[in-house]
C-alpha cells in the first residue's frame, strides 16, 4: 500500500494500522484523522476542559506512535484507541482531584452512557465508509445537513419524489454494515 | 412568551399561547406544529407497515423531518417577534431616505422568511413520505396517511404565504420561489393521493 492519491474511504481501520507499521506517512495521517473525534470525544465525555482535552489528545496519539507495533490484533485498533484514551482521561482527571474519580454510581453510570454513546457513533462512522460515495452523500446531505428533497435532487439531478426511496436504501445498506460491524471485539490489544 | 419554549407546551398550553392577544406565537408556528403532526403520523404508519421493505427507512426519515420542524415552532414565533420589534424601531427613523428604510425593513423581515421558508421545505418532503406510505405502507394506515399529506400541504402553504409576505419589500427573491414551489408539490402529492 502506498500513500499516493489512495482513497482511504474505502480502507479498513486494519489495513490502515498495517500500513502505518509499514511506514506510510499518508496512513498515518489517515489514523489521526480517522480517530481524532473520537479521542476528542472521549475526552470531552470525560468532561474534560477543553486545554485538558487537547492535552490528552496529543498525548495519546504520541501513545499511538510509539505503541502501535504492540498492537496484537490490527481489529482491535478501535476498542485499544478508546481504552488508551479513557486511561489518559481518568489520569488527568485523578491529578487534577488528587481524589478517586467517578466514585458515584450515577457519575459512573452516566459517563458509561456517554461512552457508549460515543462508540456506537464511530460504529456509525465507520459503517457509513463502507457505503457507495453516493449513499454516504445522500445520508449526509439529508439527516446531517438538514437538506430537503428537493435541495438534494436538484444537486443530485434526481426528482425530489424518489430521494426518500433512495434514502431508505441507503439507510438499510448502513443498517447491515453497522450490524455486521457491531460484533463486539476486545477491549485491548496490546501485549 | 420569552423564556419558554412553546414546543415543550402541552398542546392546551400552546394553544392557550396562540389564542393570546400577542402577536406571537401566530400562523408560522402553527404551520410548524401542523407538519410535526404530519411527520409523525407518518413515521406512524411507516412503524406499522413491518412488510413494507423500506419502512423503516421512511420512519427514520419522518423522524428527523420531525426533529427539524419541532424547534421552528419556537423559532417562528422568536423571528416573527423579533421582526415586529424591528419594524416597530424602523418606524422611528421617518425621516431616513425611501431605499434605507426599506432596506432596514427587509432586514428585519428576512429572519422570519428563512424560518417559514424551512418550515414549507420541511411540509413538502412530509408529503411526498405521507404519499409512500399510502401507496407501500399497510392499507390500513391509508387514512392516516392521507390526513399526514393534508396537515403537510397545509403548513407547507401556510410557510410559503408567509415567506411571501415577509419578502413582499425583496422583489425576484429566490425564497420567495422556492417557498411557491414547495407549495405546488405538497398540493401535487395531496391531490395525487386523492380525497
Amino acid at each position: 500500500m502506498t500513500g499516493t492519491a489512495m482513497d482511504w474511504a474505502s480502507v479498513s481501520d486494519a489495513e490502515v494500522v498495517r500500513a502505518c507499521r509499514a511506514g506510510d506517512d499518508a496512513a498515518w495521517r489517515e489514523l489521526v484523522e480517522r480517530f481524532s473525534r473520537y479521542v476528542l470525544a472521549i475526552a470531552r465525555a470525560h468532561r474534560l476542559g477543553e486545554p485538558d482535552a487537547e492535552d490528552v489528545f496529543q498525548e495519546t496519539f504520541v501513545r499511538i506512535y510509539e505503541h502501535l507495533g504492540r498492537l496484537r490484533s490490527d481489529d482491535a485498533v478501535r476498542p485499544w484507541i478508546g481504552q488508551l484514551t479513557r486511561r489518559l482521561c481518568i489520569d488527568r482527571l485523578r491529578a487534577a482531584v488528587r481524589e478517586p474519580v467517578a466514585d458515584d454510581p450515577e457519575e459512573q453510570g452516566e459517563l458509561d452512557r456517554r461512552l457508549t454513546a460515543v462508540d456506537e457513533a464511530v460504529s456509525v462512522q465507520e459503517a457509513l465508509r463502507t457505503l457507495s460515495a453516493d449513499c454516504r452523500e445522500i445520508l449526509d446531505r439529508f439527516f446531517c445537513r438538514d437538506q430537503s428533497y428537493h435541495t438534494i435532487g436538484e444537486l443530485l439531478d434526481l426528482p425530489p419524489g424518489t430521494i426518500a426511496s433512495r434514502i431508505s436504501r441507503c439507510l438499510a445498506k448502513l443498517r447491515e454494515a453497522y450490524e455486521g460491524r457491531s460484533e463486539p471485539r476486545p477491549a485491548s490489544g496490546e501485549t | 412568551m420569552p423564556g419558554d419554549d412553546l414546543s415543550a407546551l402541552p398542546v392546551q398550553g400552546l394553544l392557550d399561547e396562540l389564542a393570546s392577544e400577542s402577536p406571537a406565537p401566530a400562523g408560522g408556528s402553527a404551520a410548524a406544529v401542523a407538519v410535526a403532526m404530519a411527520a409523525a403520523l407518518v413515521e406512524m404508519g411507516a412503524r406499522r407497515s413491518p412488510a413494507w421493505d423500506d419502512a423503516i427507512g421512511v420512519a427514520a426519515q419522518a423522524r428527523a423531518i420531525r426533529r427539524r420542524t419541532v424547534p421552528l415552532v419556537q423559532a417562528d414565533a422568536d423571528a416573527y417577534a423579533a421582526s415586529l420589534a424591528a419594524l416597530a424601531s424602523i418606524e422611528s427613523i421617518q425621516d431616513a431616505p425611501g431605499a434605507e428604510r426599506d432596506e432596514a425593513i427587509a432586514s428585519a423581515l428576512a429572519g422570519a422568511a428563512d424560518v417559514a421558508l424551512a418550515i414549507a421545505r420541511a411540509g413538502t418532503d412530509t408529503a411526498f413520505l405521507a404519499e409512500l406510505v399510502a401507496d407501500r405502507g399497510e392499507p390500513s394506515g391509508r387514512d392516516d396517511a392521507q390526513a399526514a399529506a393534508v396537515l403537510a400541504e397545509a403548513g407547507t402553504r401556510v410557510a410559503a404565504a408567509l415567506v411571501a409576505a415577509n419578502l413582499v419589500t425583496a422583489e425576484g427573491d429566490d425564497r420567495e420561489t422556492a417557498a411557491a414551489s414547495c407549495a405546488r408539490s405538497a398540493a401535487m402529492v395531496r391531490s395525487r393521493m386523492g380525497e
